[in-house]
């Protein structure tokens, strides 16, 4: 395997970054993994998640549902121990990988970014930061972890692995009742909302093992996501579907007060979330609290993007959630992809 | 561009043009932004000028109850195709690209019946405004439809809400946007705040505030359209069949302001040639006015509207000023406006801009003036006298445009061998107003179209 010399590096890495960090800190456990989702058509496809490790060990590997690519979030509690984060990625792919979240700057590198020597003998980057090899346990630890909304992704070659679902939200509240400072809605009247996009030709070649320089079947050989476009298109990793509609996302607490959406946008593309038509007011972009609202009703979200939004809605509404860019398909069925009802 | 301004208000069989002649004195209100000296040559011009072009309003048809036919027709693109497209109708006429522009006066209760005559449901959504009820048709996923036509029979879908704030907005159909957004059927709503008087500039606001004043409104409703797709749905309804379209394959090839590629962006308002598509988009303003830009996203992907000549202020994002909300102790909220040269707009959101143009800043008199003579209405002092900078060649040297008027200089008619130019009478200055994404100014490969207008600067009257 061409990666193999930088693997042990990596390996070695990992181990130091362990003897570096004790468990101070929030720990989160976290195993980059295969498995694979099936779409409204039937399609199925290979898809390499973040999967929570439920009681946060290595020792035994099961599942805590929804996280990841499906759009749940990796909550940090609003105080204490939850200025340092500390995760914990076991690495059960066969490529190297590692974890990077855009706008918390507290990161402590314990360990250079991976590079490789390309073909005219040039050392290169392939990560944002340091890298745990396949069968490792990296350790990514950050410091003064801020309030807000995040798009936690791969650092390694992004362009392949977050298409392939390597991404998650990551939030954490001010305070127990507040988001960000100044604002006032509690947890109830929040939801997260994580677009995403699904380029099945994309998925089959690396399913095939056709993806990248050593194909199994030259023929049909893809060596970049560049000519790829998406073809489904999810919310928290699910698409709309008439035969089995996802779940309403049913917000609790006090109806009559003011509900918050966590938008984020993990596709390689721009979507624009609508909430039902109305006016929504965004209050921070990018995990950083605006100095004004901004008055909305077609919120653009550019690719890794994450933006707040808070609006009152009628009590008892149904509001349909979906994509003003019209990702509204399941390949060629109708209605379907980013689509979604928020019960108040 | 005396003949052609007035023309373009006179063609004008679809849809109603608000427009208005009052004295040039009166027309800026409190906002006169020049010295006194200039102030006092406007007054001495208007009592003198001769009018040559109107203040302008968007054209549309006002309310507050539409009925709107949802129908199929062809449009036209300025290299020869002719597309199958679905775009609404108001009452019975022609199905429109884009659809009928409704305008409405704030607090007014707005009612919209659908008609649908297209072989498969569909609705409208009114975004930004809030209690929209439906009433009538079938439910549907984002609001209720109007059914196919039955036995001949039109379905019918009847929308409520109250305008109850101004801004710039837009409808479309809720109904597979994927597919029937592309296949045309959008529009622009726009609502005037309360105490707009078509009939008196100087009641001309955006929204309730005085710095929202305008005198001349321009719409900017973008949309974008991959006629692959058309072509199959025409074939589809042709033969009576499914309606199948993979609309994740979209690969636009066409780009239109206010349902019109270039260069028919800028023919007449209503053109005989253009039954489908009657809106122009030609923004025409005098030096020192505030012309109101009212930029739709209206189709699926976002377009970056560059207006050259002088950068616009953005005041409006989806119908809400941009002013922040006012503090505990009351009082107005900080403005948030901003000056930008390219207006990104996005898919299913407008933006409202005022773009001003005096020629301040260019380095040389645009009037041609020798240093002693009196500045021209909303002359920049810090220019004037100042000269062209560069040497005319003689006549012999030259090619001419139809555009030319014999003279750089704003107003000013110059000497021009026979049959030479002719399109520009009243020497007005021009400025390409496009797609800053520049593969969007094209029709299908043809360079110049798409996404691609002019602004025309007319001078406030001749010069000797
Ligand atoms: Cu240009």
């Amino acid at each position: 395997m061409k990666y193999a010399s930088l693997n042990n590096l990596a390996l070695l890495c990992a181990l130091c970054f362990l003897g570096a960090n004790t468990s101070r800190g929030v720990d989160i456990y976290v195993r980059a993994e295969k498995t694979s989702l099936t779409l409204p058509d039937g399609k199925t496809v290979e898809m390499w998640g973040f999967i929570r490790d439920a009681d946060n060990n290595f020792a035994t590997l099961e599942t805590t549902a929804g996280y990841g690519f499906q759009g749940r979030s990796i909550e940090i509690p609003p105080t204490g121990a939850g200025n340092t984060l500390v995760i914990r990625l076991f690495n059960r792919l066969d490529v190297p990988t590692s974890v990077v979240i855009p706008g918390q700057n507290g990161y402590a590198a314990a360990a250079p970014h991976a590079t490789f020597v390309d073909d005219l003998g040039r050392t290169r980057a392939r990560s944002f930061v340091a890298e745990t090899a396949p069968g490792a346990v990296g350790v990514y630890q950050w410091n003064n972890v801020a309030a807000g909304t995040y798009l936690l992704h791969s650092g390694s070659h992004a362009a392949l692995q977050v298409q392939m679902g390597l991404y998650s939200p990551l939030t954490r509240q001010q305070s127990n009742t507040s988001p960000y400072p100044g604002v006032q809605i509690p947890a109830s009247r929040q939801a997260t909302l994580l677009f995403s996009e699904i380029a099945p030709d994309v998925h089959d070649a690396v399913q095939e093992g056709n993806y990248g320089p050593t194909p199994v079947d030259p023929a049909r050989q893809m060596t970049s996501t560049m000519h790829s476009r998406p073809r489904y298109f999810l919310i928290n990793g699910v698409a709309y579907s008439q035969a089995a509609p996802p779940p309403d996302i049913v917000l609790g607490g006090n109806r009559n007060n003011p509900l918050m959406l966590r938008l984020l946008n993990a596709g390689l593309d721009a979507h624009v979330p609508v909430v039902g038509g109305l006016p929504v007011s965004a209050i921070a972009e990018d995990g950083a609290l605006y100095r004004y609202p901004r008055e909305q009703s077609a919120v653009f979200l550019p690719a890794l993007k994450t933006t707040d939004v808070v609006l009152t809605a009628p009590v008892g509404a149904r509001l349909p959630v979906y994509d003003r860019r019209l990702g509204l398909v399941n390949d060629t069925q109708s209605p379907g992809g980013m689509l979604v009802y928020v019960q108040n | 561009m005396i003949a052609r301004a007035s023309s373009r208000r006179k063609e004008h069989g679809l849809s109603r043009r608000e427009r208005n002649h009052v004295p040039m004195n009166t027309r800026h209100g409190g906002f006169l932004r020049i010295g006194i000296a200039a102030a006092a040559m406007l007054l001495g011009a208007g009592a003198t000028a001769q009018m040559q072009m109107a203040n302008h309003l968007i054209d549309g048809i006002t309310g507050p109850a539409f009925t709107l036919t949802a129908k199929a027709a062809y449009l036209s693109t300025p290299e020869g195709n002719s597309i199958y497209f679905w775009g609404y109708a108001g009452g019975d006429g022609p199905a429109q690209y884009c659809g009928p522009t409704l305008i409405v006066n704030q607090g007014q209760a707005v009612t919209v019946t659908l008609r649908n005559e297209l072989p498969v449901p569909t609705s409208i959504v009114f975004p930004g405004h809030t209690g929209v009820t439906a009433a009538g048709g079938s439910p549907g996923l984002l609001t209720r439809e109007a059914p196919a036509p039955a036995g001949g029979t039109a379905g019918t879908v009847t929308y409520s809400f109250t305008a109850s704030r101004p801004g710039t907005f837009l409808y479309n159909s809720g109904t597979r946007p994927d597919l029937q957004i592309e296949m045309g059927l959008v529009g622009a709503l726009i609502v005037r705040p309360a105490g707009f008087n078509p009939m008196m500039p100087a009641t001309w606001r955006a929204y309730t505030t005085g710095d929202t004043a305008f005198d001349q409104e321009f719409l900017f409703l973008l949309t974008d359209m991959d006629d692959t797709i058309h072509s199959e749905v025409e074939l589809q309804v042709l033969i009576g069949g499914p309606i199948v379209a993979d609309t994740a394959a979209y690969f636009p090839v066409y780009w239109f302001m206010n349902g019109r590629a270039g260069p028919d962006t800028m023919a007449p308002a209503g053109a005989a040639y253009l039954p489908h598509q009657p809106y122009d988009c030609m923004p025409m303003m005098r030096p020192g006015e505030k012309l109101l830009m009212r930029v739709i996203g209206a189709g699926r992907d976002p377009h970056p509207l560059h207006h050259h000549g002088n950068n616009a202020l953005v005041i409006a994002r989806d119908g809400s000023p941009l002013r922040a909300p006012s503090g505990p102790g009351g009082g107005a909220g900080a403005d948030l406006a901003y000056s930008v040269f390219t207006i990104p707009a996005t898919p299913g959101g407008t933006t409202d801009a005022i773009f001003t143009w005096t020629g301040r800043g260019l380095g040389w008199d645009i009037y041609g003036h020798a240093p002693g003579d009196p500045l021209a209405p909303y002359e920049d002092p810090e220019d004037h006298g100042k000269p062209f900078p560069a040497v005319l060649p003689t006549l012999q040297d030259m090619t001419f445009g139809q555009m030319y008027s014999g003279s750089p200089f704003l107003g000013t008619l110059g000497s021009l061998p026979p049959g030479e130019g002719g399109f520009n009478a009243s020497a007005g200055f021009m400025y390409m107003w496009h797609s800053h994404a520049e593969k969007e100014i094209v029709n299908n490969d043809i360079f110049p179209g798409g996404m691609m207008t002019m602004l025309m600067i007319e001078p406030w009257h001749m010069m000797p």
